[in-house]
């Protein structure tokens, strides 16, 4: 377990690590705005909470991922897939194979 | 012809001395090249190496690095830089099939509010170019 510093800006959680070459109170003060707090890092969502940062918020100390925010980037995601599987499949009825799509950046 | 490269010096002389032991004092600094010293090439002022979940491994002159949104960091220097003109490298490591850049970014380049431009102590950067990857294990450095 780690000492990190979270704070809230522009209403997106901010996790500030501290490298260790100053003390964290150092840190708090010079790095973060003000109202910063200093928290352990196992209080931070955990396993795949942890995969959705920008749904999280902060409220009273606490950080929770927001069901909302985290169903929208997931729908987010699967229409990314969805489009990148459409441009492949398109690509490869065009006689591109795997390689040349790939190169594409597809 | 080769080329000798005194460091360390850039006024005074220097005594060059050959296996027969014969001797050539020179004046620094050099009348036909250039004297290399730290003012003239710049250091590496500051670098850091940070893992996937975000823990940084090793550092120099960095005091913290914070993730701003997903992939977008920001790094404050520990002591700041006689300016913001300096040089910045970095590179990600790629977790998943494609390739990966880091980029370091400005307020014109981000929409995230959190994201400044490069001041003598700190600048931003962004390691996931897709929204899936959360953080990936990178490192920068800075010159100057």
């Amino acid at each position: 377990m780690a000492q990190v510093i979270i704070y809230e800006q522009n209403g997106q959680v901010a996790v500030c690590v501290p490298t260790g070459e100053l003390p964290i109170n150092e840190v708090l003060a010079k790095d973060c705005p003000e109202g910063a707090i200093i928290v352990d890092d196992s209080v931070l969502p955990q396993g795949d909470d942890a995969k959705y940062f920008d749904a999280w918020v902060l409220n009273s100390g606490v950080v929770t991922v927001d069901a909302t925010k985290k169903a929208a980037i997931i729908a987010k995601q699967q229409a990314a897939e969805t489009a990148k599987t459409t441009a492949v499949s398109k690509l490869a009825a065009l006689g591109l194979t795997a390689e040349e799509i790939s190169a594409l950046g597809v | 012809m080769g080329t000798l490269v005194l460091t360390g010096a850039s006024s005074g002389s220097a005594t060059l001395q050959s296996t027969d032991g014969t001797t050539t004092t020179i004046t620094l600094p050099g009348t036909t090249g250039t004297v290399l010293n730290d003012a003239t090439c710049g250091v590496c002022r500051a670098w850091a190496r940070v893992n996937a979940s975000g823990t940084v491994l090793a550092s120099y002159n960095v005091s913290s690095v914070t993730l701003l949104a997903t992939g977008i960091w920001k790094a404050t220097m520990a002591n700041a830089l006689t300016d913001a003109n300096y040089s910045y490298v970095g590179s990600v490591v790629t977790l998943a099939s494609g390739s990966e850049n880091m980029s370091f970014e400005s307020t014109t380049s981000a929409s995230n509010a959190g994201v400044i431009d490069p001041t003598t102590t700190q600048f931003c950067y962004k390691t996931a170019q897709n929204s899936s990857n959360n953080s990936q294990p990178h490192s920068f450095a800075v010159f100057r």
